[in-house]
Order: structure tokens, then sequence, then C-alpha cells
């Protein structure tokens, strides 16, 4: 301490004067001289009287004509907690005056003058700034000048720092221009409550009635203190940030536009100055922009868009976390929601999606992990990331590894197809793997030979178009499978099992499609009968069915119409149209038998008119193209109505016939002539009434 | 289109359905559809009378119409001129054998040998006397012996097996009519139908060194189709029934020496070499196509009898030996109950004892009763129908409706004897 009378002696205080003399702002850059010390740069007030909007004198002034000491040392404390220059010493006052002269900047002075120069700087923005426009000019020098005292002391005060943030918070927010929303926001810290930036920027786009931008969306679900983001979206923040971008562009375009509360934005200010000490906060509006922050909905609504794109970046995530140096290699990528990939990437993407366009195609799955220079054999993981990556992209892989199917070794064969965007995913159903096990049944009889043939794999396709109880994703899940089965080898063995604990109903369709698939190239061989034998066995059905059913397919008929419902379950109908194609048939089928079996009435046509003067018995006329002997048998027969064998044999031995030859001959030639046998029966032998009727005429 | 019918033969179909029998004629009355594979069988038989060959296995299952389809070309051949000789195997009749079973096969053949004037078999005798007939007359117009004529004509026979004893055979025929030798006529019959057993008889009754054997069944059918062809036929069907009975044989080597036998049969008609013969072989699916005991099983008929089916578009194909008669649907079914009305009221339509609805209430009433064999194996119920036709026709005030109640329809379940095989001998265990 300097002693008081050294002080006095030394530096001769100017008299008061007897006016008083109205404080006023020395502006930044002003040198003054105040009790011997020259003070430059100004920024504080200076005069004998400067009230406060309460009638108290402001505590900030440097009244020159206070005594000051000749000596001073600032890193003292001589400061109460509410320091006033006018009340503290001669020597805390050339203290203070060397440190405003020293660059305000000694790191260990003592933070009561600090705090006494921050008064007037505060007394300038929230006073004068808001009664003068001129005073706002200085308001960008004033942020400076607090974000500089703020890095010097806040760290040794954090009553300092609090206050001198939120004078500062108050300065920038003030010289904001109308449309934050427009600029890019910058770097903010979460903390208790929204940063007023930021409910600024929303209040105006709130005002302005334009839709909220993305990335004000995005700052409002990081900073809102409501909101606890998880742990994807901070530690993969920049990916977060693309995600959540395209998610709340996909969700809503350009953005929404926020509703307009009745609640003003305010900003409370609580003064630090003890001048301003029990009259409350101080209360700051924003032209009318509303206060958006306590808008419940629009909040929840990013909330959701945000645990989303977290919940798309866990997989990433945890990877980043398993491996962080990995975190920018093409593998990580695979575990990235595609619409976060780089653009290379992306572009091998699609262009795979474009060769899948039309037809799902099949290809070894090294060539696949090439692609995305996945090197060496991948474990499950990396395989479910990638197809989840095409997944993303619309692609889908078979093997289904996302539903938990055995992932392919790098030499398997594996299918890809795409997925409509619009389409719901369908889970893996029942009625999926059993079309799935009819497909592998009958792909494993079609390959009997080897080889799974153009017509088979295109009978196949055809039936599982049919199949109109599965989805359209399925179909095309089945249809990739379908290309899988043609070279990748199906035992019977890995499907017995699952065959055999089908559900009854589902047995017949699967046996009716496997036996058709072995007929499809047109013959079934051995080797797909004896496999047909086995899986008829494996489904619970009589083996021997095979066979009835490999010829009811052979000859026309469908399988599916048989037995598979009991008869007494449908109302009995017959089908009209069969009926009358069969009947057209059996028409034309009678029109050839009748050509061959000639009827009674063609023949009478044909037949030569019988001459008026032949009588019954006359040798020459009773039978066309017979010779005598024969016509005069043919006359003894026509004797009698009725003959015993023995008798006729014994003509015929007289005319010198042989028996059975003459009456075959004779029959034969009637048949020629009239189309009707001349005998009937063997022993007794009877002429026929027909031939007695016509030879009459 | 109207079709007449002859009283005799409509007699012949009702008479026969009502017996639950295949018809032995008249069947073109009532066949339904199937054109294909009786154009198909029809264009065989041409081929046969042109002097070629045919092979057919006619598959069908039970009940599906393999005996009518047989019968029914037997007809078809029989209006065209050929002799039909027609067969079922049963144990006892089969194409190879060491027992007797094969010549057994022969003698049933022959026994049912018919031709246009006889129908109903026993036709070998007057075949044989045709061609003497004919022979006869040759002799007289060229002033030969008509010893000699026949020794000419039968010359070229004699190249082939059992050739030279068979003209032998005819000659002596002959012989016992010249000589009014009835004893020799009928030994000569017995030869050609198989029915010596030891050569040492048919030495001394007919001088001939051979009979007709198990191992010359096919040899023997071949000469006769060339012979029925001399005798002024057109050529020779052989038509075999029941083939699942060569299936069912338990032994392997038996079962497969009769496979080789209808081997060399499809191998001899489709090279040509057999002349104006065809064979008609009627089985189950299972005689066909099990890989251990069907025809499958002997790799050399099944690369032959694979046809080219493409079923999924509905076309079928007949080049390939097989003909494949589906089983009838309710629909074949209906139109074959119109036909047997419309030849029950003797192509008449004002004498129809049935409306179309009474058909359809008819086929419900079987369906409810015995599911859906009712149409599959249908014998019984055509019995049933036919029955309600006669008691219509004979109670001319009786409702149908009132009628159809009361009719008793049992399921035929004769098809499944067909299955009923027992296991194969060489499975069979044994302890020491």
């Amino acid at each position: 301490m300097v002693p008081a009378r050294l002080q006095e002696s030394s530096y001769g205080v100017p008299a008061a004067p007897q006016e008083s003399l109205e404080g006023l702002w020395v502006s930044p850059g002003r040198t003054l001289t105040i009790g011997g010390v020259s003070v430059s740069g100004g920024m504080m007030y200076v005069g004998t009287t400067l009230k406060t909007p309460y009638g108290s004198e402001d505590p900030c002034l440097i009244d020159p004509f206070k005594r000051v000491a000749p000596v001073g040392n600032f890193i003292e404390r001589q400061t109460a907690y509410w320091p006033s220059y006018a009340e503290i010493t001669p020597v805390a006052r050339k203290a203070y005056l060397d440190w405003l002269a020293n660059g305000r900047d000694h790191p260990e002075a003592d933070i009561g003058f600090v705090f006494l120069y921050f008064y007037g700087l505060e007394r300038r923005v929230i006073l004068d700034g808001t009664r003068d426009k001129a005073a706002q000019g200085d308001w960008p020098i004033i942020a400076h000048e607090l974000k500089r005292l703020i890095g010097i002391y806040g760290k040794r005060s954090a009553q300092f720092r609090d206050y001198a943030n939120e004078l500062l918070k108050l300065v920038e927010l003030a010289g904001y221009p109308a449309a934050l929303y427009k600029l890019p926001v910058p770097e903010l810290v979460r903390s208790w409550e929204l940063p007023m930036y930021l409910q600024l920027a929303l209040g105006q786009s709130a005002k302005d009635r334009v839709p909220l931008p993305a990335h004000l969306a995005l700052a409002w679900v990081q900073l809102d203190p409501a909101t606890s983001l998880r742990t994807p979206a901070i530690r993969c923040a920049e990916q977060f940030e693309v995600l959540f971008n395209l998610k709340y562009e996909e969700s809503y375009g350009a953005g929404f536009v926020l509703p307009l509360p009745n609640n003003k934005l305010k900003l409370s200010y609580r003064p630090a100055s003890g001048a301003y000490r029990g009259h409350g906060e101080i209360q700051f509006t924003f032209d009318d922009t509303p206060n958006v922050s306590i808008l419940v909905t629009p909040a929840g609504k990013l909330r959701k868009l945000a645990e989303a794109a977290a919940d798309a970046l866990d997989p990433y995530s945890r990877f980043v976390k398993r491996c962080p140096s990995a975190a920018a290699t093409t593998e990580a990528l695979l575990y990235l929601p595609v619409q976060a990939w780089p653009a290379k990437p992306q572009e091998i993407l699609q262009a795979l999606k474009s060769r899948i366009a039309d037809a799902p195609i099949a290809l070894p799955f090294h060539e696949l992990l090439s692609m995305f220079e996945v090197t060496g054999e991948p474990n499950k993981d990396r395989v479910v990331a990638l197809a989840r990556a095409l997944d993303t992209a619309g692609i889908a892989l078979e093997p289904c590894v996302l539903d938990g199917a055995k992932a392919p070794k790098t030499t398997d064969i594996v299918a890809l197809f795409t997925v409509p965007p619009c389409e719901p995913a369908s889970g893996l159903a029942l009625a999926y793997d059993n079309a799935l096990l009819a497909l592998q049944t009958a792909a494993a009889v079609a390959k009997v030979g080897g080889e799974l043939s153009e017509q088979a794999s295109s009978y196949l396709r055809a039936q599982v178009n049919t199949w109109t109880h599965l989805t359209p994703n399925h179909h095309r899940r089945l249809l990739a499978n379908l290309l899988l089965l043609g070279s990748a080898p199906v035992t019977l063995n890995s499907l017995k099992k699952r065959l055999e604990s089908l559900e009854p109903g589902t047995r017949e369709p699967i046996a009716a499609l496997t036996t058709a698939v072995a007929l499809s190239e047109g013959s079934v061989s051995p080797a797909a009968l004896q496999l047909l034998e086995k899986i008829y066995k494996a489904l619970g059905l009589d083996p021997q069915r095979v066979f009835s059913d490999v010829h009811s397919l052979s000859a026309g008929a469908s399988l599916s119409a048989q037995g598979t419902v009991p008869a007494s379950n449908v109302r009995f109908k017959l089908d009209p149209a069969r009926i009358a194609a069969l009947q057209k048939d059996t028409a034309k089928v009678s029109a050839l038998l009748a050509g061959i079996f000639t009827e009674d009435e063609a023949h009478e046509l044909i037949a030569p008119a019988p001459t008026p003067e032949l009588t019954v018995g006359a040798p020459q006329g009773v039978l066309p193209g017979l010779n005598e002997a024969h016509q005069a048998f043919a006359a003894l027969l026509l004797s009698q109505p009725s003959w015993c064998r023995q008798e006729l044999q014994a003509a015929s031995a007289h005319l010198g016939l042989m028996f059975d030859g003459a009456l075959e001959h004779l029959n034969d030639a009637s048949f020629d002539a009239h189309n009707i046998s001349f005998t009937e029966g063997d022993d007794p032998i009877e002429v026929s009434p027909e031939i007695l009727e016509i030879l009459k005429k | 289109m109207t079709i007449v019918i002859r009283p005799k033969d409509r007699d012949a179909v009702v008479q026969s359905l009502r017996a639950g029998v295949v018809p032995r004629s008249g069947q073109h009355l009532i066949q339904v559809g199937r054109t294909r594979e009786i154009e198909t069988l029809v264009s065989d038989i041409d081929r046969i009378a042109d002097g070629g060959s045919g092979f057919r296995v006619v598959i069908g299952e039970y009940g599906a119409g393999k005996t009518f389809f047989l019968n029914l070309v037997r007809s078809v051949a029989l209006e065209k001129k050929l002799v039909v000789a027609s067969a079922d195997l049963n144990p006892d009749r089969r194409l190879h054998a060491s027992g007797g079973q094969a010549r057994s096969l022969y003698a049933e053949l022959m026994r049912n040998m018919s031709t246009r004037t006889k129908p109903e078999g026993g036709a070998l005798a007057g075949i044989v006397e045709k061609f003497i007939v004919t022979a006869k007359a040759e002799a007289k117009e060229s002033g030969q012996s008509t010893d000699t004529v026949i020794r000419q004509k039968l010359d070229h026979l004699t190249e082939m097996v059992n050739g030279y004893d068979f003209a032998d055979v005819i000659a002596a025929y002959y012989r016992g009519f010249e000589e009014g030798n009835e004893q020799l006529k009928s030994d000569a019959v017995r030869w050609l139908r198989g029915e010596f057993t030891t050569r040492t008889d048919a030495k001394q009754a007919l001088g001939v060194r051979t009979i007709v054997d198990d191992a010359s069944v096919f040899d023997q059918l071949k000469l006769l189709a060339r012979f029925v062809r001399l005798a002024g036929f057109a050529g020779l069907l052989v038509s075999l029934d029941e083939l699942v009975n060569l299936y069912k044989l338990a032994n392997t080597q038996a079962r497969n020496a009769n496979y080789e036998q209808i081997l060399r049969i499809l191998n001899d008609s489709l090279q040509g070499s057999a002349v104006g013969l065809g064979f008609l072989l009627g089985g189950t699916p299972e005689f066909l196509l099990d890989t251990r005991r069907g025809l499958y099983s002997y790799p050399a008929l099944q690369s032959r009898l694979t046809q080219n089916v493409f079923a999924s578009e509905g076309l079928v194909d007949f080049s390939g030996p097989v003909v494949r008669l589906a089983s009838l649907t309710p629909e074949d079914f209906y139109v074959l109950l119109q036909k047997i009305r419309y030849v029950y009221a003797s192509g008449e339509e004002s004498k129809y004892l049935l409306p179309d609805q009474g058909i359809f209430s008819f086929m419900e009433h079987c369906s409810k009763r015995i599911g859906d064999t009712y149409f599959r194996t249908p014998r019984t119920t055509i019995t049933s129908f036919v029955n309600l036709l006669a008691v219509l026709e004979q109670n001319p005030q009786a409702q149908w409706q009132a009628l159809l109640g009361g009719i008793e329809v049992a399921a035929d379940t004769g098809g499944s004897a067909d299955s009923n095989v027992e296991d194969d001998e060489e499975l069979a265990s044994f302890k020491l």
C-alpha cells in the first residue's frame, strides 16, 4: 500500500468544479489523462455525475476530480463486491486507471476493476444503445471487447464470464440482421436453454412465414435441451447432418413453416452493475419476433427425424467406435446409409441398379464385394452391412441375409434384384417360405440331368407369377432365387426335413409343381422319376402316385384339379365350355369312326340294285364276287334259316369246298356288299335275318 | 350329326355296360373325345395294312378306358380287314418264359384270333381255309396242283424261323381236307395254335420237327402276320392288355426277360422287319414309369419310350410309341352319359328317358355317394346309369327325380389290385 500522505502531497487534485459535469462516453480510441494517468482506448464514462434510471450515481463513472493516489497496484484486491469508482480509495483509483492504461489485460488484475470497466460497457449497451442509434455503432467494438475480456478473465471469475456473456449475447442479437435464418448457423454451445441466436433465427423465419431451412432445423434438434440425441448422432455428427437433412427434405421438402405463437421472443437482461440492483431484469424484444422455442409439435417432428437418422447411423457408429481408424474406408461406408455415401460409391451403386432394372442378375459374391473394395472373406456383420446398404438403395440381395439367412461365401453365387422404394419390404412370410421350398424342390428335380434347362426355368418363372397370394416383392425374390438355383446345387437331403414338416394342405401343390417341372422338358428321365418318388415320400404322399401324376400330366390333364379338395367340399358343377369342346371333339371322332364303320344307309347307295329276275336261290345272283361253288353254297344256306354245323360241313364237302374257308369267304363277300355278316353263330349257324331281308328285295 | 345305330350294336353296348364290361362291338357309338389318340391308331392300322408295322403302348390309369380303347382299335382293325389277336396277360401268360407261359399266351392269342366275319374269335381255321381256297382257285386257273401252289406261296416264309414247318403244317391241313382226314386237319390247327407241347407229338402227328414253344412266340407271330396277308387279309394286329402283370413279376430276371422281349418287338417294329404286324400293349402308368420294376427300369426301353410331351402347352406328340390316356373328367363323363342315353334311345331324341338335367343330377348323386371316383373309375357308375335307364324304360310312369335317391352306387376299387405288388424276390431276407 502506498502511504496516504505521500499520495496527497505528490498529486494534487484539481478543485472540484462549481457546476456538475454530466458524465459522457469516451468513444473508443480517444485518449484521456485522468489523475496523471494517460488512458488510451476510451470506452468509459467520464464526468462528475451520471444518473442511472433509478436515480443513483452510476458506479462506473470516472470522476476526474476525485483524488488519485500517485501509486497503485491493480494486482492487489482493493474493491468491494459492488465496486464503484467514486467509492474506492485513491490508491485503488490509481490502480484502476493504471489497469485501464496498460491494455486492460493483465491477467492477475483485481476482478473488481474488470467489473468496474464492464459496468461502463454495460451502461453503454443497455441505456445508451436503446435510446440512441449512434450508440449502437459501438456495439461491434463492445462485442469484440467483451470477447477479449472473457478470454482473459472468464476462467478466473465465472461470475464475470456469465455477466459478460449475457451482455455479449444482447449486443450480438441486437446487431443481427432481420433474416438471420438465411445465414449459416455459427458455432453455438449447447446449454440449458436454446441459444438466443437460434431462437431469434427461428422466430424470424416464423414471422416471415418462410419454410424452416434444414440447417436451422438441424441446429434446433442439436441444441434443443429437451432433445437428447443418441450416440450415433454425436459420434458421427457429419454423417448425421447429411442424413438429417435428407430425411428433413424427404419428409417436408423445402421445410415446414413454423406456426406463429402469441408469445413474443424476449431477452431478459440482469445487469451486473450495483446501481441497477433491486430493479429486476431488463426486457428486450425483437420487433415482435415470436418465441417459437416453446412450440412442442415442430420440435417433436424434428426429434423424430433425428431419431430415424440416428438409427440409420447406428451400424456405422458402432463400426467407428470399434475401429476409429477405419472410419474413412470404403468398408466403413457399408455401414453407412447409402444417402450419406460420397459420390463415387454412389455412382457404382447406381450403375448396379441400372444393371438389374429389368431382371435380376446372378454373380459371384466376390465380384459384388470387389465393387465395394471389400477384400478377403467378409464376416457376417459386413455382409449384413452390405445387404443393408444395397437395401437402402433399393437393391435386394439373395440370400436374404437381412432376414437371417446364412451369409454367402465369396465363391458363392448371389442374386440381386430391385425393390421399388414405394413398396414396403415385406418380411419373409410362411407363404413365401413354402413357395421357396416348392421352387427348390422343383429345381432339384429339374436339375437331375445336371443343368436347369431353359424350359424348366421358364416354366417355373411362369408359375411364380401365377402365385397371386404372394407380394410382388416375394415374386421378385423367388425369381432371384430361381436364378441362384440354376447355379447352386440343391440336394434333396437339404430339403427333406422341411418337406416332412409341411402342413398337409401345402404338400399337394408342391408335388404337383415338382411333377410338372419334371415334365417341362417333354420327358421324364428315370433319375428324375426316382427323385420324384423320394420327394413324394418326404411329403408323406404315396410314392406310387408319382406314376399316376406323371401320366396324367403327360396325357394333358392338369394336376391341381385333382384330389386337392375333397369332392364333398365343393359344390358339384361342370364346366360348360369343356363340355362343349368335348362334344365337338366327340362329333369329330364319331365322324372319323363312322367313316370306318360304314353305315347301312351308305351301303344302300353303293349296293347294286338287284336285278328283277333274280330269285332266291339263283346261283349267280346271291352275292357278287363269288365263284360257282360258293354261289351254290350261299344258295343252299338261304334255303333254311338255321343250320346245324355238321350238316353244313357235309354239304360244303359235297360242293368241294372247305367249310370254314367257304363260310369266311361268304361272310367277307357279304360284308363287302352289304356291310353285314351272312351268317351268325358257330353251331347252330344262322342266316342273318337282315341279309334275308335284303336279298328278298 | 346323326349316326344310325344298328339294334345289334345297341344291344351289345347296353348289355356289356350293364354287366360292367367293355363292349366288344359298337364302341364307336359311345366314344367320347380322344380324336387325336384314335387318329393315331387308325393311321397305325393303315400303315400295318400297307405292309408296315406298328407298336404302341397304351398307358392309362385304372378306369381311364384302356380296355375300351383297345377294343375300339380292335374293331377298327377288323373293319379294315386286319386279323386281330388279343389276349390279357396274367401270371400264366407272358411274353417270355421258360415254363410254357409264353406259349400259353400264344395259344390264347390264337384262340381269340378274330376277323371281321368272326369278331368273337376262333377265326384261325377260317383263315387257313381261306388261304387254301385262294390257292385252290389259283391252281385251277394255272393248271398246277393245289399243293404246289400252296408251297409256292409259302416259299418265302420258309426263310423265317419255323417257316419251313409252318408251310408243312398248312400243307398237312390241305392234305387232311383232300383226304377227308379230320384228325390231320385238327392236328394242323392244334400246331398252329401252339397246343403241341412236345416235339415228339408234333413229329408223329404232322411230321414236323419243331413246335411253337416259349422261345418262338414272336417269330411265330411274324410268320402269321405274313400268312394272313397271303390269305387275303390286310395284316395282323396283336393286342395285349393288362401288361401290369409283367410289372408284378416278383423275379427281376423274369421281368427283364419279358421287357427284353418287348424291346425286341419294339425294335423289329421300328426297323420295319416285321411285315403287316402291329402290337398294341395296354398298361398302367406304373408299368411304364416305375424305375425299379416298370418298363423304365430297362434302360434300352426307357430311351425308346421316352417321348416328347409338352404337357404344359397342352400339346401332345404321338410320334413316340406311347399313347397316354388321361383319366376321365366329370365333363368327359357327362358327355359319355349323354352318348349312352343316345344309344339307349337308339339314336332317337324323342325316346330319351332322361333330360340333361337328369344326367347332371345323377352325377351329383354319385359324387355325393362315392366322391370323385365316380368318374375316374366309372365302371360301376355306368352300370348304375344303364340300370336307371332300364327302370325308366320299363316304368314309363316313373319320375327320374324320385328314382335318383334310391340308386345304389358302389365305388370301383379294382384298381388297387394293380398296385399291390409283392416285393422283389431277391430282396427277401433270410437268416442262417
